[in-house]
């Protein structure tokens, strides 16, 4: 774990920096995602989240849950293609538990997933650290996190 | 001015349409489209729950009885009572122009409509992250959503408010906290029986265009925008959407949100509880 801007950041995980979600490898071609800690932030406190079916082919950019916070329901996006092999019902029973502990509650699992396309997302703190600097110094100056 | 705001007056709709209007507006949006602000009165009464809100609140054979159809939206919130004698109003806007966060939406998109009721001498404020009130009591029920590439917060403003049917509609435990639910409705949701649709909308239109320093111009649904509308007309109806997507079972003490702060509880029913407390 790294503390970076007020957050740790797991540098072991990758990281889909436009759908704030971190992805682990739990074996080839297997990962988890889940919610990475400025996404968990902006989205404010869940009360809800709800999955795509298990076995769902996702292509890069389909929904995969939807997220409720705040009368506000959003899409979370695939950032790789792959096939729904779970989803974490701790997370779907109690959602809180996203928002209290993103890097701790792993959202859906895939199988399928190319090398290729885990390689082109941010990994190592050489990429993870600037990218979030800059994330969370935005989010900051935009009004999203308290300075 | 940096841009056009079209304002959309789609008159009297039906329950299903009034609905999918939005919906689709937000769906059909692409990266570079001026944002549109949308009015509706739905020519039919309705029961309206959210995405992630379970069929089992509502007292289906009431609605039913009462001839109500139930219709399930891709926003958030609760079950409402929904009919001809409210003002809907919706902004949409491409995500990419969208502010981040939830808490900035709804700041962004809903205070140009307390902005507009100011100016019609309603001293009405933002509360809450997006409750519209007047003096403690909630004019307006909001709710807010992402939808395709579109970001959508609606409102409803009501000239009447029949507490009655929207608490009757509600499945609760007992008659007791229905008679608790009642009265906490009708203290703290109030209509706003002093405006007319003739002066909120042109209120709106300015204060919306204002807020987005845009030049507000009169406009009509794209051909994107109706297949978009059509296709959730045909979600809408379908018997899977409204049984919606699967949720962990309801918890064990009915609650009921009646407005930001004010639950009622089915064992410490009215009690108030803290503004923001959840």
């Amino acid at each position: 774990m790294a503390s970076i801007a007020g957050f740790e950041l797991d540098l072991s995980r990758r990281y889909a920096p436009a759908e704030d979600l971190w992805l682990t490898e739990m074996s080839e071609g297997v990962v988890r995602i889940g919610l990475d800690p400025l996404g968990a932030q902006s989205a404010g406190d869940l009360i809800a989240v709800s999955f795509a079916a298990v076995g769902a082919e996702l292509a890069a950019g389909e929904t995969f849950a939807t997220i409720e916070a705040a009368k506000f329901v959003g899409p979370l996006r695939a950032p790789v293609a792959g096939a729904i092999t779970a989803v974490n019902a701790n997370a779907w029973r109690a959602p809180a538990r996203i928002s209290a502990d993103p890097l701790g509650v792993w959202l859906v699992e895939l199988r399928n997933v190319g090398q290729d396309a885990l390689d082109a997302l941010l990994y190592g703190e050489p990429a993870v650290r600037p990218w979030f600097e800059s994330a969370v110094a935005r989010a900051r100056s935009e009004g999203v996190l308290a300075e | 001015m940096s841009g056009a705001l079209r304002v959309v007056d789609a008159g009297r709709l039906s329950a299903v349409r009034s609905q999918a209007l939005y919906h689709g507006l937000a769906e059909a949006m692409v990266r570079g489209d001026d944002p549109v602000l949308a009015f509706s009165r739905p020519a039919e009464p309705y029961v309206c729950i959210g995405y992630h809100r379970r069929l089992e609140e509502l007292e289906l054979d009431t609605c039913a009885t009462l001839g109500l159809p139930v219709l399930r939206r891709q926003i958030g919130g609760g079950p409402v009572y929904l009919d001809a004698d409210q003002l809907f109003f919706a902004l949409a806007l491409p995500t990419a122009d969208a502010p981040a966060g939830v808490a900035r939406i709804y700041e962004a998109l809903l205070t140009p409509a307390a902005v507009a009721l100011r100016s019609l001498g309603v001293d009405a404020a933002l509360a809450g992250g997006s409750d519209i009130v007047v003096a403690g009591r909630k004019v307006s029920g909001t709710a807010g959503g992402q939808i395709g590439e579109g970001v959508v917060v609606v409102g409803n403003l009501m000239f009447a408010f029949p507490h009655d049917v929207m608490v009757s509609v509600l499945a609760l435990p007992d008659a007791a906290m229905r008679a608790e639910c009642l009265a906490l409705m009708r203290e703290y949701v109030a209509p706003l029986p002093q405006l007319s649709e003739a002066a909120l909308k042109p209120a709106l239109r300015s204060a919306y265009a204002r807020a987005l320093a845009a030049e507000p111009r009169a406009g009509d649904l794209s051909r994107r925008e109706r297949g978009a509308v059509e296709r959730w007309e045909a979600r809408l109806r379908d018997p899977g959407w409204t049984r919606g997507p699967e949720l962990p079972p309801l918890p064990p003490r009915r609650v009921v949100k009646i407005r930001d702060g004010v639950w009622c509880r089915e064992r410490d029913r009215g009690q108030l509880v803290g503004a923001g407390a959840r």
